[in-house]
């Protein structure tokens, strides 16, 4: 409870941090509450098209070339980009820690075969592989999670596999060993949980990743055609960019701002998690 | 042997920046005087290592000085200025740590390293520069020191490395040499040799050490006094004969038979060694009277009232309400 | 007395690079029951990869480790797991040989897990009793390890170790990270359990002086082989073999009323 305590007291007291975690309790906000303030759907056609925003009352962000109401598109294409966020990273993470894990605790053979197919990922830029994945597969929303998901893997499998290294040698490891402890559980419940601190920073960083490159896919085209989203909205607003840009810039602002709030988030972890920040509060 | 001291502490006090109550030490006072060797033995947390920083203007972040002077050759160091300092260190006072490996940059050769102190202190042309280099190595007993110098400190065992630096705590003749445990973390046999080392330098330029150690064996055989820290206090301070034959302090007694020699027998009760019981008190642990106080067996009302303060006929200073008497059995 | 460790003719080789080095040359040597065995030797003298080795932590290239007769050398990772019990060990470092983020409670039960020793209750009493044993009051049990002092910890990893009732532990360092008087505390409850609990030592140091004062009988360990063995007060007094000569002038006893050590005096020529 203590430690609860502690870690309030720090977020409060880092304006950066506060705001982050702010703006991305306004972003949840919006997803969870989008089904209740905009209960028709956001492709649905409300009103004359190209309505700047304030224009018309009712629709305060305006309408966009077809007539759809953009606020609604915003709250609801927020539950998409963070879905889209949460769920490709979580499976991203559950594959990259299994491989890091294991190549870092094995090492020898293990760790070479598992390394040089992580780096055979990485050699190949992200988005090309992300486009290759859905050229692949087809578009759907499904299809664009395991795209993200393979492409953001390899980045998480490193950095575990590094903190594993460091771990595997410290005295507590061997001690479970003489023990006879069985190794899952030593990887699982021993070493696991004090190799984390980084891999949670990374995760932050790695939604806002997502996120981003899920607007860039729809804005491109390779988005889900039964889903709207952020970058779907933006890619729409294209052709009107001249006479009505309100329709790119609404939806990119809200992305820079989810995006700006994971990556605060994520600074703000990065030092309650640096193991140097925890030895200064004394807990070493 | 010059009587007057060449490096005097004051009253020093060092606490946590901001936290007058979290101090680290309590009003630290000693000195040396040239050609001397002064041990100063304490266990972890009695403030030793943080003594022989502040005397070097090497205080970390977030600990400050509130009261005391360090007074070298008669004159205030002002240990807090980091640039006043820089001309101190090394040019006047040397320093030697516990782990070679953090006073040398692995990514030069130690010749360089030794020169760069040279260079940043005195104005030598650059072939004398190096001859000095060579000669300093020579004189730390390095092996082919011309071939030497151009070595990496990755190439060289943790006696080597040691000895570089204190080929380079000696580069511009100092006055004075802060040795912080520079054996601890070597093996014994090489431990002598750093010691004979050192030993043998200060006879020949006549350098003042200053040995820090936990190791109680080490200052019996090199030192000519000794002060005892606890947590934060200098409890008692003696010629190393006086403290060894006649301890004062309780804790310098404990210390003593707590010490595995092989000349004592088992206690009365079977235990083989005698134990200190508890632990050092943390430092912000508000307490008015003797820190020591807890685990001391001769402790009174007294002790825990009032912070006893340093008494004592010539030499030989305790600060203690009960000090022990006679010769330790 | 029988053997309860018999080490015999063990060899360790590591593959460093291209080159391969030899840490263990051929090192017998036998643990007796009730027996403390103090193996002495400078850093990389190959100790604690011998006591890597008896562990199962480290493979070997050729010799026996016998526990009560079996070859522990011969045995698969799943064979050894049944005499793991027997053999425990207790780690120089206390401050990364406790697990940051278990409580003094689970670390102290996880052996008992591993092993399926009793029931939930019967666990919890064990760990109380081995906490009261290594002299930690049992309401510590809910803290981590970092509240706790070097000492403590390592009174902890004590308890951690014997919590199986081995017959054998195999100590590290276990107190060369220690001050003077909290080391005193460590090695004299390594005695008293000894007795109580009718152990036997394998104690692995750098420091001849301290287990001379209670160590039965000393292995000299050099450059990876055993030069000399007998009874702790013999090998101090009357050493046979030159590194042993060597390391004991190297050695300041805490006495003024002894000449410094031969190692110390300045008009000697080195060596």
């Amino acid at each position: 409870m203590r430690s609860v305590g502690l870690a309030l007291r720090w977020v409060f007291g880092n304006w950066t941090v506060a705001l982050g975690l702010v703006l991305l309790a306004g972003v949840i906000l919006m997803a969870l509450s989008a089904p209740l303030v905009f209960p028709r759907s956001p492709t649905a056609m409300v009103g004359p098209p190209l309505q700047w925003p304030g224009a018309r009352p009712g629709l305060p962000l305006g309408t966009d070339a077809i007539g759809r109401d953009i606020l609604a598109g915003i709250f609801h294409g927020a539950r998409i980009s963070l879905m889209v966020g949460f769920v490709s990273v979580s499976v991203a993470l559950v594959f990259g820690i299994l491989v890091g894990a294991l190549a870092g605790y094995y090492g020898g053979l293990v760790d070479n075969i598992l390394m040089r197919t992580t780096e055979l990922f990485q050699t190949i830029p992200q988005f090309m592989l992300a486009i290759v994945v859905i050229a692949v597969l087809g578009p759907s929303i499904n299809n664009i999670i395991v795209s993200l998901a393979v492409v953001s893997w390899p980045p998480v499998a490193r950095l575990v596999r590094g903190e594993f290294m460091v771990q595997r040698q410290k005295a507590y490891v061997q001690g479970c060993i003489v023990l006879g402890m069985r190794d899952p559980q030593i990887i699982f419940l021993q070493i696991l949980p004090n190799a984390m601190s980084g891999v949670v920073v990374m995760s932050t960083i790695m939604i806002a990743t997502a996120i981003l490159m899920e607007s860039a896919l729809s804005f491109l085209g390779f988005g889900d055609p039964n889903v709207l989203t952020w970058g779907t909205m933006i890619g729409l607003g294209r052709n009107t960019m001249r006479d009505a840009w309100y329709i790119m810039a609404i939806p990119g602002f809200a992305l820079l701002l989810t995006a700006l709030a994971l990556n605060l988030v994520g600074d703000g972890l990065n030092d309650l998690l640096n193991p140097r920040m925890r030895s200064q509060r004394g807990t070493r | 042997m010059s009587a007057a001291p060449i490096l005097r502490v004051e009253d020093l006090h060092i606490c946590v920046r901001g936290r007058p109550q979290a101090q680290i030490l309590r009003g630290i006072s000693f000195h040396v005087n040239a050609g001397e060797t002064l041990g100063i033995v304490g266990e972890s947390g009695c403030g030793k290592s943080m003594t022989s920083l502040a005397v070097m203007g090497l205080l970390p972040e977030g600990v400050e000085k509130t009261s005391g002077r360090v007074v070298f050759r008669g004159q205030d160091l002002a240990i807090d200025d980091n640039r006043a300092m820089r001309k101190i260190r090394a040019r006047r006072i040397g320093m030697v740590f516990q782990e070679p490996m953090a006073a040398l940059d692995p990514l030069y050769p130690v010749g360089k390293q030794v020169l760069e102190v040279i260079d940043e202190h005195l104005r030598l042309p650059r072939a004398e520069a190096w001859e000095r280099v060579i000669d300093l190595l020579r004189r730390v007993d390095l092996p082919y020191p011309e071939r030497l110098a151009w070595s990496y400190p990755g190439k060289l065992s943790g006696g080597q490395l040691q000895r570089v630096v204190i080929a380079m705590a000696l580069a511009c003749n100092p006055d004075v040499l802060i040795a912080d445990e520079p054996t601890t973390a070597l093996d014994v046999t090489v431990q002598a040799q750093i010691i004979r080392l050192i030993k043998a330098l200060q006879r020949e330029t006549g350098v003042a050490v200053v040995l820090i150690t936990h190791n109680l064996g080490l200052v019996a055989h090199t030192a000519d006094r000794i002060a005892v820290m606890y947590a934060g206090h200098k409890v008692e301070e003696a010629p190393t004969r006086d403290l060894f034959l006649t301890p004062r302090h309780p804790y310098t007694v404990g210390l003593l038979q707590a010490s595995p020699n092989p000349d004592r027998n088992p206690g009365s009760d079977g235990r083989l060694l005698y134990e200190i019981a508890g632990t050092v008190p943390s430092i912000t642990d508000p307490m008015p009277g003797c820190r020591f106080a807890p685990r001391c067996v001769s402790a009174s009302a007294a002790c825990r009232a009032a912070v006893p303060t340093m008494t004592g006929a010539g030499e030989h200073a305790v600060a203690c309400f009960h000090p022990a008497q006679g010769v330790l059995a | 007395m029988t053997a309860l460790l018999d080490i015999r003719d063990l060899h360790v080789t590591f593959r460093l690079g291209h080159g391969l080095i030899h840490p263990v040359r051929g090192v017998s040597l036998s643990v007796e029951c009730g027996e403390t065995l103090a193996l002495v030797g400078e850093s990389g003298c190959g100790k604690t990869t011998l006591a890597r080795s008896v562990l199962g932590l480290q493979s070997i290239a050729g010799g026996q480790i016998l526990f009560n007769g079996v070859d522990l050398a011969g045995l698969s990772r799943f064979q050894m797991r049944r005499f793991r019990p027997h053999i425990q060990c207790v780690f120089q470092d206390p401050f990364s040989s406790l697990n940051p983020r278990k409580r003094v409670e689970v670390l102290l039960r996880e052996p008992l897990d591993v092993h399926g020793v009793g029931d939930r209750r019967e666990r919890l009493r064990r760990v109380h009793e081995m906490m009261e044993l290594v002299g930690l009051p049992t309401e510590w049990g809910k803290r981590f390890p970092h509240e706790f002092s070097g000492g403590q910890r390592q009174r902890i990893g004590i308890a951690r170790a014997l919590i199986l009732r081995p017959d054998l532990l195999i100590c590290d360092e276990p107190v060369s990270a220690l001050d003077v008087s909290v080391q005193a505390q460590i090695i004299n409850l390594l005695q008293t359990l000894k007795k109580d609990l009718n152990l036997s030592y394998l104690f692995i140091s750098h420091d001849l002086l301290l287990v001379e004062t209670f160590a039965d009988r000393v292995a000299m360990m050099f450059k990876g082989e055993i030069v000399e063995t007998g009874p702790a007060r013999q090998v101090w007094q009357n050493p046979q073999h030159d590194f042993t000569r060597r390391m004991i002038d190297a050695i300041p006893v805490p006495d003024v009323t002894r000449p410094a050590p031969p190692a110390f005096r300045i008009d000697r020529e080195p060596q």
